[in-house]
């Protein structure tokens, strides 16, 4: 891994669109200003980790839809 | 066009049904075309890969579970599938199917949004303070039983 030591209002560019700035530090806090063109996403890692293990999950089905759809309508009609 | 799935073997779909995901999804970046197909008649779907067969996510309409989901994005988010406003849009979420507990629950934090006029799909990923990454829609029967 890179690393570079930044101070505050310094950036790092990455690329040739990129660019990323320490806009504020706060005790252990730190602030980033991100210039990334539209098409590049960008998430805090925590968030898009869970997504990620969420999409997993999403993936690994076992049943089929119309098992899946039978026990959600039943389950719904039970609540009425 | 012919493509093979796990699930059905070989099928055809028509080219006007393929669905591109440019940036793929998360955890999945090397598949980038999709089909939505249909199985009986609830109100799930697959959303089947067309570079791996045995790639397939359950989807669903959030609507049907959450009439009251309403999702707010920046016009720049809707810029790289080309389109203009959400409403033009098609928007699904994921459906998880956990065990022990049985829980099924769909993804609302992070909708799928789907422009049909050019076929390109992305997955966006809202606040995580807006809507909830698990929004249950079938629990276990066991905790019914005992409720």
């Amino acid at each position: 891994m890179l690393i570079l030591a930044r101070k505050v209002g310094e950036s790092v560019v990455i690329g040739d669109n990129i660019e990323i700035t320490v806009v504020e530090l706060r005790g252990d806090v730190v602030r980033l200003g991100i210039n990334a063109p539209v098409d590049v996403p960008v998430y805090r890692k925590e968030i898009y980790d869970q997504i990620v293990k969420e999409n997993l999950v999403s993936s690994d089905v076992d049943l089929s839809l119309e098992e899946l759809g039978n026990m959600v309508s039943n389950s719904r009609n039970k609540k009425k | 066009m012919k493509v093979m799935t796990k699930r059905f073997g070989e099928i055809t779909i028509s080219s006007q049904d393929v669905i591109e995901f440019p940036q793929g999804i998360p955890g999945f970046a090397e598949n980038k075309r999709f089909v939505l197909l249909k199985e009986g008649q609830g109100p799930f779907f697959w959303l089947q890969s067309l570079e791996d067969p045995s790639l397939a996510f359950v989807v669903t309409n959030p609507l049907f579970f959450a009439p009251d989901y309403r999702i707010k994005l920046h016009r720049s988010q809707l810029r790289d599938i080309e389109l203009e406003d959400l409403t033009k849009g098609e928007v699904w979420v994921f459906v998880s199917i956990r065990r022990d507990p049985f829980r099924v629950t769909m993804n609302l934090q992070a909708p799928v949004l789907v422009n049909r006029e050019n076929g390109l799909a992305k997955q966006v990923l809202l606040p995580p303070e807006e809507y909830p990454l698990q929004y249950e829609i079938l629990r276990a029967e066991r905790e019914e039983v005992a409720s």
